[in-house]
């Protein structure tokens, strides 16, 4: 208790305050700018918080992690165009909830559910933290190959009704994600001669080509169309009353909890874990048939998966030393120059900042709320600029965004080759979303697999002698084979 | 992309049977260059080769492949109904393109600036003042954003004028 209130008294100093929102401020920026994403705005963030004592340094480099995670649905939700890996599927239903008048109703819906996400991994954090740590540890590369099939099935919730198309849609994913150098033995793939090729196709061109060029390119067909009066699109925020949570809070509580799990991997990120929530969603919901046309079920459990990911992962990267991804590296980082060895040594010796830590990320997410429902405002008056102007600047955004991830002139060729082809399969009906999730999925899918063929000497059957990949692999066989067993006893019932 | 009420268009569904076969086509030869030349090291390593997962995702792409065949040659067809293309879209892809290309010699504030100018001419607006000013004020913003505060340089002009 004595620790807690010294921790409580470190945070309540006008300078870790102003860190918490001005973080939080950036990072919520940071994040609805497409292309920009966590890593860099944590990389701008670094050189501050070498003259910033501990706590505000730390409560900075929080504030525009939190911030960035959730400003990316702002975009998802407004332009179709997430601002950040992780929120792509949020697009899946945040953009059409928007199409039909109701933006204000969507930022509702995701500032909430990214603030309960974000306080649930807190609690996850104060909690489970060192068994967390200790479970992440038995996670070998058998099992990130089997959370990694799991994670794919997440293809089949989002292509139901073009199944078969979903499916080489993903197919396509995979591939792109292994164009360039082979991660095991340095060999060239697909690169065809070309030198920009053999750094690969990055995600962050691709996302902005297949969402942002891509529903541009569209869009123009439906120029004379109908669509809803600009004038009557609704601005602002709006929290959906509580009749309407009561009902989705197994989904917020389903989501979180995958988040919190997911996070607390080194490896996986919350991409990873909002289409896993958002699979899990469309599977379990009463109200399937809503789903991609807006329905809240999708937003709320994506949504809080992917915030719930903020807290968790700072599990592995404070217990044990090891970040979970370049977002954690970089903060890692951070707490080095600070004079914190991150390490079980730690909890033990440093409880209080551990603490402070925890009260941070508290503060953190409720400034997150406050970002969201003040400048809700400000983003969904975007919606009423007339479209031949916002198409323009929407392209001109999203061109910066696909330069920006490496400075390279051929990644916005990459974008817009994205963009064309697209706009092509979308015309067709091809779900997109299995694209992303492909490329996403793909490196963790096949550096685990072949590292475990390493370990195993080649035997892939001693892959089901792990007692946690076995349970995953046959929850993923479980997951693909029910929708065909249900309708064979049905027709047979 | 909203959808109509009306029965898919016939190039339509002769575009979706295209792009099915095209898909198909270059998963054959991606797998054909899966079998190609590969270093002593990787073929004797117990994590396979370099082309080993690709094989594997190119293999349940060509079973994917099979059944999508199926279903856009069936009388039913896979394509949804959606509006008919019209030229405008056709002018958007190519002015997009040219802008991409203009990045590279004009650098970014210029080409975008024409970009932001073209673009609502292309799609039927005609309010020049509105156009232009907005055009102006939105591209210089958003470069001085990205090259003055996130100090990500973005492509500069020849013509050695600082931006």
């Amino acid at each position: 208790m004595e620790l807690l209130i010294t921790a409580a008294a470190q945070i309540a100093t006008p300078l870790t305050i102003v860190c918490i929102i001005c973080g939080t401020i950036v990072g919520v920026v940071v994040g609805v700018l497409p292309g920009l994403g966590s890593v860099i705005g944590l990389t701008m963030a670094l050189p501050f918080t070498f003259s910033l004592p501990q706590i505000p340094s730390i409560a900075l480099m929080l504030g525009v992690y939190c911030g960035s995670v959730y400003g990316g649905s702002i975009t998802a939700i407004i332009l179709n165009t997430p601002g950040t890996p992780q929120a792509a599927a949020t697009a899946l239903e945040g953009f059409p909830m928007a199409r039909r008048g109701d933006a204000d109703l969507a930022l509702g819906w995701v500032t909430v559910a990214s603030t309960l996400g974000g306080l649930f991994s807190v609690a996850i954090f104060i909690i489970a933290g060192p068994s967390l740590a200790a479970l992440s540890l038995q996670f070998t590369p058998v099992e990130y190959f089997a959370l990694g099939l799991f994670a794919m099935t997440c293809i089949a919730g989002v292509s139901s009704g073009q199944m078969a198309k979903g499916l080489v849609s993903g197919g396509i994913g995979l591939m792109l994600a292994a164009i360039g150098v082979d991660p095991v033995t340095g060999d060239m793939r697909y690169t065809f001669g070309s030198f920009q090729l053999s750094a690969g196709i990055a995600l962050i061109p691709v996302i902005v080509g297949i969402f942002a060029y891509s529903e541009m390119f569209l869009r123009v067909l439906n120029l004379d169309g109908d669509k809803p009066d600009p004038a009557e699109m609704r601005v602002g925020f709006r929290v959906p009353p509580w009749r309407e949570w009561r009902i989705r809070l197994g989904m917020l509580l389903r989501g979180s909890m995958i988040g919190s799990f997911v996070g607390a991997l080194p490896g996986t990120g919350a991409a990873t874990a909002a289409f896993i929530a958002y699979s899990e969603a469309r599977r379990t919901s009463k109200r399937q048939e809503n789903f991609g046309k807006g329905e809240p079920d999708g937003l709320v459990a994506c949504e809080s998966a992917n915030n719930a990911v903020t807290g968790s992962a700072l599990v592995p990267t404070l217990a044990l030393g090891i970040p979970g991804d370049p977002v954690t590296a970089v903060m890692l980082g951070a707490l080095v120059v600070q004079g914190i060895a991150p390490g079980p040594q730690l909890f033990a010796n440093h409880l209080d900042l551990i603490y402070a830590i925890f009260l941070c990320l508290i503060l953190v997410n409720l400034v997150m709320f406050a970002t969201g429902a003040l400048g809700a405002s400000l983003f969904t008056r975007i919606l009423r600029i007339p479209e031949p102007i916002l198409i323009g600047l929407i392209l001109i955004i999203s061109t910066v965004g696909a330069y920006g991830v490496n400075g390279s002139t051929f990644d916005i060729w990459v974008a817009f080759a994205a963009g064309v082809g697209g706009a092509l399969l979308r015309y067709l009906s091809y779900p997109l979303a299995p694209i992303v999730i492909g490329m996403v999925l793909g490196p963790t899918i096949e550096m685990s697999l072949r590292q475990g063929l390493i370990l195993t000497d080649g035997n892939v059957l001693a892959f089901l002698e792990r007692p946690i990949a076995l349970a995953l692999f046959a929850v993923t066989a479980a997951i693909l084979l029910w929708p065909l067993l249900r309708s064979r006893f049905r027709r047979s019932g | 992309m909203e959808k109509t009420s009306r029965p898919p268009f016939r190039s339509t569904i002769i575009a979706d049977r295209v792009v099915a076969l095209c898909i198909l086509a270059v998963t054959a030869v991606f797998l054909m260059l899966t079998f190609g030349e590969v270093s002593a090291f990787a073929r004797n390593s117990a994590g396979r080769g370099p082309y080993f997962f690709p094989r594997l995702v190119l293999i349940f792409l060509l079973i994917a492949e099979s059944f999508l065949l199926a279903n856009v040659f069936s009388p039913r067809g896979t394509v949804q109904n959606s509006p008919r293309p019209t030229w405008r879209v056709a002018w958007l892809v190519l002015a997009t393109a040219a802008y991409c290309a203009l990045i590279q010699l004009a650098g970014f504030l210029i080409a975008s600036i024409l970009f932001g100018i073209a673009v609502p001419l292309l799609l039927g607006r005609r309010t020049w003042v509105t156009i232009v000013a907005v055009a102006l004020v939105y591209s210089i913003a958003v470069w001085l954003l990205f090259e003055r505060v996130f100090l990500i340089i973005l492509p500069a002009s020849p013509f050695d004028i600082g931006f």
